[in-house]
C-alpha cells in the first residue's frame, strides 16, 4: 500500500503543524486527491491559513494566497498581459491563481465579477486572459475560506457558484488540550518551517489518477443518487443537490476510499462525507430558517432516514 | 457412668411408651371403622415395630426380615389359617391385586393385600416416628395430625373420641415436653442427671395435669354447624359429588343403579369359541326402584361337578352336537361365565366342585367348599334357538297356569310409578302373543327418542324411580336403564322377567378369538315366554338383538324336529336339535362388532369434545414455548447445519448471522451500514468478530470483483457470533 503511506504522509505532516483537526486535514487531501476545491467556512485565527500552507508544503507545491477585498480586481487574480518593449509583445503575467495551492482568503469580500473569475479557473483548471486561455499547472487546489461572522459590506457568493467547490468544512475550535498543545508548539520555532515535502507533484497526479480507479459499485451509486433525490425532496428544502452534487460525492468518496487504503467506497464513506458535499449546495426554504434548521442537520436527517442498500437483489 | 445410661434407656423407653400410646389411638378407631379385626396381631406389630428400632446385636437387615416374617405369618394366620394349602392361594391373591391398584379397580384388591398395606403402612410410619423422636427431637407435626384424625372421625363417623382427644393431648404435651427437655439437654451440652430430669418433668407433669383438668372442668360450646354424622352419609354426599367417576366392569352390588361411567379398556376375558356371544353371569330379580338386589338370608345352591349337567333353567339346545368354549380369566372373579346353552364345565382339577346359586344361576367353582378363581376353564355348550311358530303361539292365558314359583319375577315396588304400566300398556295393547308383547317392549326404546350414552347419566332422587326416571325424565342411559326399564315393563304385563348380567361381545382379535373387557360389561333381560320358558331379550341401543329365532312358520310346518324333554321339567325351553344350528352368518358378526365399534366411536367423540381443545391449547402452548426459547436451539440448529455444509456462500451465511442476530434484537436499522451495524453487535459481544466478518462481506456486496475469501477464514468469527447469540 503505497498509496496509502503517501497518503498518510501528507496527513500527519499537516498534523505536525495543526493539531487535533485531523479530520480536516483529511478532508483538504481527499478534495485535493478528487481535483476539488474546498470552501472553509470560519472566523478567523483557528488556522485556516496554516491548513493550506502545511498542505502545500508536504505536497511540495507552490503555495499563493489572495486576500480577497473589495477593490480587488479579475486581473489582480488571474493575472495581466504587460507589453514588452524588448520582443514587442504582450507577456502574460500570471496571477496568484497561476500556483497550484491557492489559499483564497475571505472571498466573499470581492466584488462578484472578481469572484467569478476566481470560480471559472478553479472550474475550468484554465484562465482566459486577454482572449488566451492559460492552463493552470497541476495539481491545482483552491482553499478558499469565508467569515461567517461579519456580513457587512460582502458580497455573499452566488449558490450556484458554491455548487463549484466539492467539499465545505468548517474548521472550529480547537478543545482545551489541544489549545493548550498549540500555545507549547508556538514558544519554539514556527513548526511550519520545518516541514518536508513528502510526496512530490507528479507522484501526487499519480494519486489523483488513482482516485479514479476505485471501484463504485452500483449499489453505492444507487445510494448516492438516492440521497440526492432526498435532500431534493426534503420539505426544508427548497433547491436539493444537484447532479453535479451526486458526482461530486462520488469523486469525493472515491477520494476517502483511497486515502483509507481500500478498494472499493462503502456505503460508510459516502455517509461520513454527505454533509460535506452536499450541506453548500442546499438552498432552504424559510421555514428552516425559522425553525433554526441547518443543511448539515437536514444531510444528517437525510442520511439516517435513508436505507443503505446491502444487497444486491435491492439494487434497481 | 452406669447410672446416667440407665437413665437413658428409661427416658427412651418413656418416649417409645408414650409414642406407642399415641399410635394406639390411631389405631383403635381404624381397626373399629373399618373392621379390620385381629387388633391384637396389628398392636404386636406395632411394638415389634418399636423396639426392633433398638435392637443392634445384629444387622439392622435382620429387623426388616424379621418384621417381614411377621408380616407374612399373619396373613398366613388370618387369610389362610395357618393352612399350607392356602398358600398357592394367598399368593395368587396378593400378585393379582397389584394389577388391580394400577388400574384403580379398587374392588378387585383382595384383603389380604390390604391388610398388607396396612401392616407395610405402620412399618413406615413407625419408622418415621422413630425418626422424629431420636433425631428431629420434635413431635409436633405427629401430634398435631393424631388431633386432626381424630376430630375428623370424631365429627364425620360414628366414632366417639372424646377421650381419645383429652389422651391424646395429655400424651402428647408430655411427649413434645420431654423431647424438649432432651434438646435442652443436648443444646446446653448439660450432663443429664435424675435430679435435672426431674426438675423439668415435675413442673411439667404438673402443668399438664391441671391445665387438662380445668380444660376439661370448663363448660364446652355445642357444636355450630350440624355435620353429617354418619360415614354413610358423607360416602352419599361424595358419590353425589363425583358421579362421573365409576369405570365400568362387572360389580356384584347394582342396589344402587346411576350415575356415569367412564370407559376402562381393561381385559377380563380372554374367550376362544366358535361364536362371539354374550356371556353370562348372574340375574336377579327383586326390584327396590333403585336397584337389583338378592334375597336377603341363605343361599341356596345345587352342587354339581365338573363333566356334568350344569342345572340351569336355560338348557342347552343340544346335548350331542355342543360347541366348545375355552375363557381365561384376567381377574379374580370367583364365578364362572356362562354361554348361552351351557351344558357341561370340562374337568379343571380333580379337587375343584362347583355350585350353581338358586337365586342368581351364579355358577361358583370351589375347592375345600372355598370359593376360588378359576384361571382357566372351558365349557361345552349348544345355544338354543326358539321356533317362531311356537312363539307366535305363546298366550298370556298359559301365564295364568304357571307355577307359583314364578310369582317372584313379576315382584314390583309398591312405589313405582303408575304411568310405567298404562305406558306398557298402551306400548303392548296391539300384540296378541307373549313373545309380541315382549318384542314391542324391546323395540320400543329404539324408536321414542331414547338414546344411549354412559355420561350424564343422574342417580335417581330419593323419592325418584330409576325405572320411572329413565322412561319419562331422562331418556338417556346405558344398558342397566334400557335392561331394568324393560323388566319392569314386562312385569306390569304379568310376563314373568329378570335381569341378567354379564358380558357382551368381545372384540375379536382373530379368528374365534374374542377379548371381552370391562366395556363389555352389560346388562340385558330374561323373559319367560309360554312354550319355550327362559328367552333373552336386549333392549339396549345401539346391541343387536339375539339372533335365536328360527322362522319356521313359512316353510317348517312338519314338526320333524326332536324334542329332546328327558331331562327338562315342564316348563323348561323347548330346546331344538337342529343339525344346521352352525348358523351365525359372518355377515351378522361383522354387523354386530360394527354397532359395537360405532357406540365405543360415539363414546370416544364425546369425551373428544373436551380433548380436542386441551391437545390444541398443549399444542398452541408448546409452540409458544418452541418458539420463545428459539434463541436457545435456533442457533445451535444453526450450526450444525454449517458444520455439514461443504460449501457456504457469504451471502448466506450473512444472512442466516443477521436473522440469528435478530433473535436478541440485534437489528440493523434503515439507515444504519453494514459498519456501524457490526460495531453496535461487537459492543454487546465484545471482541470484533462481526466487524471482521462484515468487512469481508461489505466486500462482497460493494465490490463483487475481488477474490472471495475462504470460509474457513469467517468461519471463526462467524460461529462466535452464533454462540453469542446463544449466550
Amino acid at each position: 500500500m503505497d498509496t496509502q503511506v503517501k497518503l498518510r504522509a501528507i496527513i500527519e505532516n499537516i498534523e505536525k503543524v495543526m493539531i487535533g483537526k485531523k479530520h480536516v486535514a483529511e478532508l483538504s487531501v481527499v478534495a485535493l486527491l478528487a481535483q476539488g476545491h474546498v470552501l472553509l467556512e470560519d472566523v478567523p485565527g483557528v488556522g485556516k491559513t496554516m491548513m493550506v500552507r502545511s498542505l502545500a508544503k508536504s505536497i511540495g507545491a507552490s503555495f499563493k494566497r489572495i486576500q480577497f477585498t473589495p477593490d480587488l480586481l479579475p486581473s489582480d487574480v488571474l493575472g495581466v498581459s504587460i507589453y514588452n518593449p524588448k520582443t514587442l509583445e504582450f507577456e502574460f503575467r500570471p496571477g496568484p491563481l497561476m500556483g497550484n495551492i491557492v489559499l483564497a482568503d475571505e472571498i466573499n469580500r470581492t466584488s462578484p465579477k472578481t469572484q467569478a473569475a476566481l470560480l471559472e479557473g478553479m472550474e475550468e483548471a484554465a484562465v482566459t486572459v486577454d482572449g488566451e486561455t492559460i492552463e493552470i499547472p497541476k495539481p491545482f487546489f483552491v482553499m478558499a475560506t469565508q467569515n461567517p461572522i461579519e456580513y457587512e459590506g460582502t458580497y455573499p457568493l452566488p449558490e450556484a457558484q458554491l455548487d463549484r467547490f466539492l467539499l465545505k468544512l468548517k474548521m472550529g475550535y480547537p478543545d482545551i488540550l489541544d489549545e493548550i498543545e498549540v500555545l507549547r508548539r508556538a514558544e519554539s520555532k514556527k513548526p511550519i518551517d520545518t516541514l518536508e515535502a513528502v510526496v512530490s507533484l507528479e507522484e501526487l497526479l499519480l494519486l489523483q489518477q488513482a482516485v479514479k480507479d476505485i471501484h463504485v459499485d452500483d449499489l453505492v451509486k444507487q445510494y448516492i443518487v438516492t440521497l440526492a433525490q432526498a435532500t431534493r425532496q426534503h420539505p426544508y428544502v427548497y433547491l436539493g443537490a444537484s447532479p453535479r452534487g451526486s458526482i461530486a460525492l462520488m469523486k469525493a468518496a472515491q477520494a476517502y476510499t483511497l486515502l483509507k487504503g481500500r478498494t472499493f467506497v462503502t456505503p460508510d464513506d459516502i455517509q461520513y462525507l454527505a454533509p460535506f458535499v452536499f450541506s453548500h449546495r442546499l438552498i432552504l426554504k424559510p421555514e428552516a430558517r425559522y425553525d433554526q434548521v441547518t443543511p448539515e442537520e437536514i444531510v444528517g436527517r437525510i442520511v439516517m432516514e435513508t436505507a443503505v442498500p446491502t444487497r444486491k437483489s435491492e439494487a434497481l | 457412668m452406669n447410672q446416667s445410661k440407665a437413665l437413658q434407656w428409661t427416658s427412651v423407653t418413656i418416649l417409645y411408651v408414650l409414642m406407642f400410646l399415641l399410635m394406639y389411638e390411631w389405631l383403635v378407631p381404624i381397626v373399629d371403622l373399618t373392621g379390620t379385626g385381629h387388633f391384637g396381631l396389628i398392636l404386636f406389630f406395632v411394638i415389634l415395630c418399636l423396639v426392633t428400632n433398638f435392637i443392634t446385636f445384629w444387622p439392622s437387615f435382620c429387623n426388616a426380615i424379621l418384621k417381614a416374617a411377621v408380616v407374612f405369618y399373619s396373613l398366613f394366620y388370618i387369610y389362610g389359617n395357618l393352612d399350607a394349602a392356602a398358600i398357592p392361594n394367598l399368593v395368587s391373591e396378593l400378585v393379582m391385586s397389584v394389577p388391580a391398584i394400577f388400574t384403580g379397580d379398587f374392588a378387585n384388591i383382595a384383603d389380604s393385600f390390604k391388610m398388607l398395606i396396612f401392616f407395610a403402612l405402620i412399618w413406615m410410619t413407625v419408622y418415621l416416628v422413630h425418626h422424629w423422636l431420636t433425631i428431629k427431637h420434635t413431635i409436633f407435626l405427629f401430634l398435631f395430625l393424631t388431633v386432626f384424625f381424630l376430630a375428623a372421625l370424631d365429627t364425620f363417623t360414628e366414632y366417639n373420641a372424646n377421650g381419645a382427644i383429652v389422651r391424646v393431648l395429655c400424651i402428647g404435651l408430655f411427649l413434645a415436653g420431654m423431647l424438649f427437655i432432651e434438646k435442652v439437654f443436648i443444646q446446653h451440652h448439660m450432663y443429664p442427671t435424675l435430679l435435672r430430669y426431674l426438675k423439668l418433668i415435675l413442673p411439667l407433669l404438673l402443668m399438664i395435669g391441671v391445665s387438662a383438668a380445668f380444660a376439661y372442668a370448663m363448660p364446652k360450646k355445642e357444636p355450630l354447624v350440624d355435620l353429617p354424622k354418619p360415614i354413610e352419609k358423607l360416602d352419599e354426599l361424595i358419590k353425589s359429588w363425583m358421579t362421573p367417576t365409576g369405570k365400568v366392569g362387572y360389580v356384584e352390588d347394582d342396589s344402587k343403579l346411576g350415575g356415569s361411567f367412564e370407559e376402562d379398556h381393561t381385559k377380563v376375558f380372554q374367550v376362544e369359541a366358535n361364536k362371539n356371544q354374550y356371556l353370562r353371569v348372574d340375574t336377579k330379580y327383586i326390584y327396590t326402584g333403585k336397584g337389583w338386589e338378592r334375597k336377603a338370608g341363605d343361599v341356596y345352591v345345587t352342587s354339581f361337578d365338573y363333566d356334568k349337567q350344569v342345572p340351569l333353567s336355560i338348557k342347552p339346545h343340544s346335548k350331542k352336537n355342543t360347541s366348545q368354549m375355552s375363557v381365561q380369566s384376567f381377574k379374580q372373579y370367583q364365578f364362572v361365565v356362562q354361554p348361552y346353552g351351557l351344558y357341561t364345565i370340562d374337568k379343571t382339577d380333580s379337587n375343584n366342585r362347583f355350585y350353581v346359586e338358586l337365586d342368581t344361576e351364579k355358577i361358583r367353582p370351589t375347592k375345600n367348599e372355598q370359593k376360588i378363581t378359576l384361571k382357566k376353564y372351558t365349557m361345552s355348550y349348544s345355544s338354543p334357538t326358539y321356533k317362531k311358530s311356537v312363539l307366535d303361539h305363546s298366550k298370556m292365558t298359559d301365564l295364568e297356569k304357571l307355577d307359583s314359583a314364578y310369582d317372584k319375577y313379576l315382584q314390583l315396588p309398591d312405589a313405582l310409578p303408575q304411568r310405567v304400566g298404562k305406558l306398557t300398556d298402551k306400548i303392548v295393547e296391539d300384540e296378541k302373543s307373549v313373545y309380541d308383547k315382549a318384542n314391542a317392549i324391546e323395540s320400543y326404546f329404539r324408536v321414542n327418542g331414547y338414546s344411549y350414552s354412559r355420561k350424564n347419566v343422574p342417580y335417581p332422587s330419593k323419592e325418584q324411580d330409576y325405572v320411572d326416571q329413565f322412561l319419562f325424565d331422562t331418556k338417556v342411559g346405558y344398558c342397566d336403564n334400557f335392561s331394568t326399564a324393560m323388566v319392569i315393563m314386562l312385569r306390569t304385563q304379568g310376563i314373568p322377567a329378570r335381569w341378567v348380567k354379564g358380558f357382551s361381545n368381545g372384540d375379536e382379535v382373530s379368528k374365534n378369538k374374542f377379548t371381552v373387557t370391562n366395556n363389555n360389561a352389560h346388562s340385558w333381560v330374561e323373559a319367560y315366554i309360554p312354550g319355550v320358558g327362559w328367552m333373552q331379550f336386549e333392549p339396549t341401543i345401539g346391541f343387536n338383538d339375539f339372533n335365536q329365532i328360527i322362522d319356521d312358520t313359512k316353510k317348517d310346518n312338519s314338526p320333524s324336529n326332536q324334542t329332546d324333554t328327558s331331562t327338562a321339567p315342564k316348563d323348561e325351553p323347548v330346546a331344538e336339535q337342529q343339525p344346521k344350528k352352525e348358523q351365525q352368518p359372518n355377515v351378522k358378526e361383522k354387523k354386530e362388532q360394527q354397532n359395537q365399534a360405532n357406540e365405543a366411536g360415539s363414546n370416544t367423540s364425546s369425551s373428544n369434545k373436551w380433548l380436542l381443545p386441551v391437545i390444541c391449547i398443549a399444542l398452541v402452548l408448546l409452540a409458544y414455548i418452541v418458539w420463545r426459547s428459539r434463541r436457545k436451539w435456533l442457533p445451535r440448529l444453526m450450526l450444525l447445519r454449517y458444520r455439514s455444509k461443504k460449501s457456504v456462500s457469504i451471502e448466506q451465511a450473512y444472512n442466516d448471522l443477521l436473522r440469528m442476530l435478530a433473535l436478541v434484537n440485534l437489528k440493523k436499522r434503515q439507515g444504519e451500514t453494514l459498519q456501524q451495524f457490526a460495531k453496535r453487535v461487537d459492543g454487546q459481544f465484545g471482541e470484533q468478530h462481526m466487524q471482521r466478518f462484515t468487512e469481508q462481506y461489505e466486500r462482497h456486496v460493494y465490490d463483487p470483483d475481488t477474490n472471495f475469501v475462504a470460509w474457513d477464514e469467517l468461519k471463526e468469527s462467524w460461529q462466535y457470533l452464533i454462540n453469542s447469540v446463544i449466550g
